[in-house]
């Protein structure tokens, strides 16, 4: 009688909007689709083949360290897959299998798993992974080397390195329309910047990632390219030319804006964005590398912790 | 149970249900064979009453001025005994065997010579609504402002605004006592936006708060009416301002002109499909009762909840009775309960962007989970916490914020206190 009336304790609230880690990983994957699918169309099976590669061997490692540890697997999250998926969107479609699984190792194990898993990793573990590719294969990555055996109806020429060693006179020649539709050589998931945009805008009507994130990243790159391009237009290019080149369209919508390694209150999170964007049109105009965006927001992830101090009084606290 | 929307650019708003049909009546609970009274205070020393006394209805019992209770029934006392209630406070259980008949006891009738602030401080204390008139006697002078709130501060709760809508007369009685005992202070009716009153109330003011989630909560209405900001570990009242329900000043009103205090509660009862219903009860009532008459089963594993579906406290038997602050019994089937996860946080800032007092949410469950509770107070703003439960609501990883921070709250108040006991 007493026990079939036994009840069950709680704490409030009892009441969950329904959003699930789950839900918004897989929601990323889908918003990176249309990129991902338009880089196969572009490049063929290899293309494929890294992308596949990638999320498998991404998930298999996150697999063996969930049993190294004795915890219990955590790939359903699709927190693994994405990050396959994203690596594998940044590199060429060239790319030896062994560079594409070490990739993944450093992403998963080095980049998240080592720092506890799921929201724990101070970097974002994509960006880490391809770091450590650019300073280990570098010629892997060197897109025009890469990519030389494919014949394309556009400049056959990787854009931000032509920037470099040929100025803006040879890069103003690209129409900026077709470097947007993906008539450019880059990673197999970062050139149709029009799917990217599609994607991030999902993502952002979604509330999966922070628009402030993405469009002060934007405005960063455009605002600094723009000072630069004022002050020398014979050196350096327009700042939609930065824009829609390289991996700054990914890296604003599906890198900047992973949750662990970026700010969530708002002055941050523009500080962030701003700060991110400058930084890439630095490394591109006047460092040592053509392509800026994984050292910026790398960068960024590291001050994150203190810019993500800024935040409001909170309600009653004396001063 | 409010899902999140497809859309989801701009922070959630969750909005307080607004009665529209006046004729929601309240069903009238018959008196139960056994009802029990929750007070306030431990157990320690005489209540001046024992077990096997007889009380009458409205009968005032215990002897010192300050400590005393209002028999809500006609019986004997058949139990006192100490219990612990939420956060470990620990309360005394009085309970009583029902007669069937009511007989009234006079004592507050025959109380008229008194003036009015002598016969609330000695009998009303207890009304349904529970009023807090601590503010009476302690710091009466420093009180500036008494709010009447006439809403719910949770979410399906509608007992408060049934009374605004359905007592206005009483309601009405209710204030003029109000504005005798607070002389010269300034009384300010509650109302969501849109809801007007019947009409004119003599020297109280109006004011509307929007109708959304948690905008009835006391320090949230006076920063955004009064404009004063209640430091942490300070109360509103020490701030200067009373908060009274709508129920408790309908209740005095009704206590004035009838001469009898006023012993039944109006309850919120919140079904599993999410589905409400009034009902009346005697105070002392045990939920098992209430849910009989109402023909509602528990079984096995649900959960039954004092409160709204945001921050209310689940009990832990069907016997548990009404008590003057139970504005709602709901109950929940065991499928409908909400996830809840060990996973990290994961930063994604949802619970930052909904947190009405600003407390930075992502860095205190990260404190919080690994015990370091007397930074979490003083570095990251866990006694700003206003206790909404907004966060735990939208937290993807189905964290049980809410529950964190209570327990970190209780934790850091028993190690003060530890401290305070060795010093």
């Amino acid at each position: 009688m007493l026990n079939e009336q036994l009840l069950a304790g709680a704490h409030a609230p009892f009441w969950h909007n329904g959003d699930r880690i789950t839900a918004r990983n897989y929601n990323i994957i889908i918003a990176a689709l249309p990129a991902a699918i338009a880089g196969i169309l572009f490049f063929g099976i290899p293309a494929l083949r890294v992308l596949a590669l990638a999320v498998s061997s991404a998930m298999v490692w996150e697999l063996l360290i969930n049993r190294l540890m004795k915890k219990p697997p955590t790939i359903a999250d699709g927190d693994a897959a994405l990050i396959g998926l994203l690596l594998g969107m940044l590199l060429p479609a060239t790319m030896p299998w062994y560079a594409v699984i070490a990739g993944t190792f450093v992403a998963i194990v080095v980049g998240k798993m080592i720092y506890g898993g799921l929201g724990c990793n101070p970097l974002n573990p994509v960006l880490v992974a391809f770091a450590i590719l650019t300073l280990s294969w570098k010629v892997m990555l060197d897109y025009d080397a890469a990519l030389v055996s494919y014949e394309v109806a556009f400049t056959p020429l990787y854009p931000l390195v032509a920037l470099k060693h040929f100025g803006p006179a040879v890069v103003g020649k690209y129409d900026i329309w077709g470097l947007l539709m993906g008539n450019q050589l880059g990673g197999i998931g970062a050139v149709f910047g029009l799917g990217l945009v599609i994607g991030g805008c999902y993502l952002i009507v979604r509330g999966f990632i922070r628009w402030e994130i993405s469009l002060s990243f934007l405005a960063g790159i455009f605002l600094t390219a723009l000072i630069f391009n004022l002050a020398g237009p014979e050196k350096y290019a327009s700042p939609v030319f930065h824009l829609v080149t390289g991996f700054s369209l990914i890296g604003a919508f599906f890198f900047a804006t992973e949750n662990s390694s970026s700010p969530v209150n708002f002055i941050p999170m523009i500080l962030y964005g701003l700060g991110g964007g400058a930084m890439t049109v630095l490394i591109r105009n006047i460092g040592a590398f053509p392509e800026g965006v994984v050292f910026a927001i790398l960068l960024m992830n590291v001050i994150n912790p203190l810019v993500d101090k800024i935040r409001p009084r909170a309600l009653g606290r004396r001063a | 149970m409010i899902k999140r929307s497809f859309f989801s650019l701009a922070a959630p708003k969750l909005t307080y249900p607004i009665l529209t049909t006046p004729s929601t009546k309240p069903v009238d609970i018959p008196l139960p064979e056994r009802a029990q009274l929750i007070l306030d205070h431990p157990l320690n020393g005489p209540l001046g009453i024992g077990v096997g006394d007889m009380v009458k209805t409205g009968q005032r019992c215990g002897d010192r001025e300050d400590n005393y209770f209002i028999s809500p029934v006609t019986g004997t006392v058949a139990a006192i005994s100490a219990t612990v209630g939420y956060m470990g406070k620990n309360l005394t259980a009085v309970s009583f065997k029902v007669d069937g008949k009511d007989r009234p006891d006079e004592e507050f009738r025959n109380s008229e010579s008194s003036s009015e602030l002598e016969r609330v401080t000695r009998f009303l204390g207890y009304l349904p609504g529970q009023p807090d008139f601590s503010f009476l006697t302690g710091i009466r002078d420093n009180l500036k402002t008494v709010f009447v709130s006439g809403m719910d501060k949770d979410l399906l709760v509608s007992t408060n605004s049934l009374i605004a809508k359905t007592e206005f007369a009483e309601l009405k009685k209710g204030m003029a006592i109000v504005r005798k005992i607070f002389e010269k202070k300034r009384i300010i009716y509650l109302l969501p936006e849109g809801v007007r009153p019947e009409g004119e109330i003599e020297g109280v003011e109006i004011k509307q708060m929007p109708a959304v989630y948690p905008q009835f909560f006391p320090k949230i209405v006076m920063k955004k009416i009064l404009a004063i900001e209640v430091p942490t570990g300070i109360r509103c009242d020490e701030m200067g301002a009373g908060f009274l329900s709508a129920e408790a000043v309908s209740n005095l009103g009704k206590a004035f002109s009838s001469g009898s205090i006023p012993l039944d509660k109006v309850i919120t009862v919140i079904k599993k499909d999410g589905s409400t219903a009034f009902a009346r009860v005697r105070l002392g009532t045990p939920a098992r009762h209430i849910m009989d008459v109402l023909g509602i089963k528990i079984a096995k594993g649900d959960r039954l909840i004092s409160g709204g579906p945001l921050a209310g406290i689940t009990l832990s038997s069907v016997d548990a009775p009404v008590c003057g602050d139970t504005d709602a019994l709901m109950i929940q089937d065991a499928a409908a309960a909400p996830p809840i996860s060990a996973a990290h946080c994961v930063n994604c800032g949802e619970c930052v962007r909904v947190c009405p007092a600003h407390v930075p949410v992502n860095m205190l469950i990260r404190l919080l989970e690994n015990k370091l509770y007397d930074e979490a107070a003083r570095s990251f703003d866990m006694l700003s916490c206003i206790e909404c439960g907004l966060c735990g609501y939208v937290c993807p990883a189905a964290i049980p914020i809410f529950h964190y921070v209570m327990l970190g709250k209780f934790e850091y108040e028993r190690a003060r206190s530890l401290e305070v006991q060795n010093a």
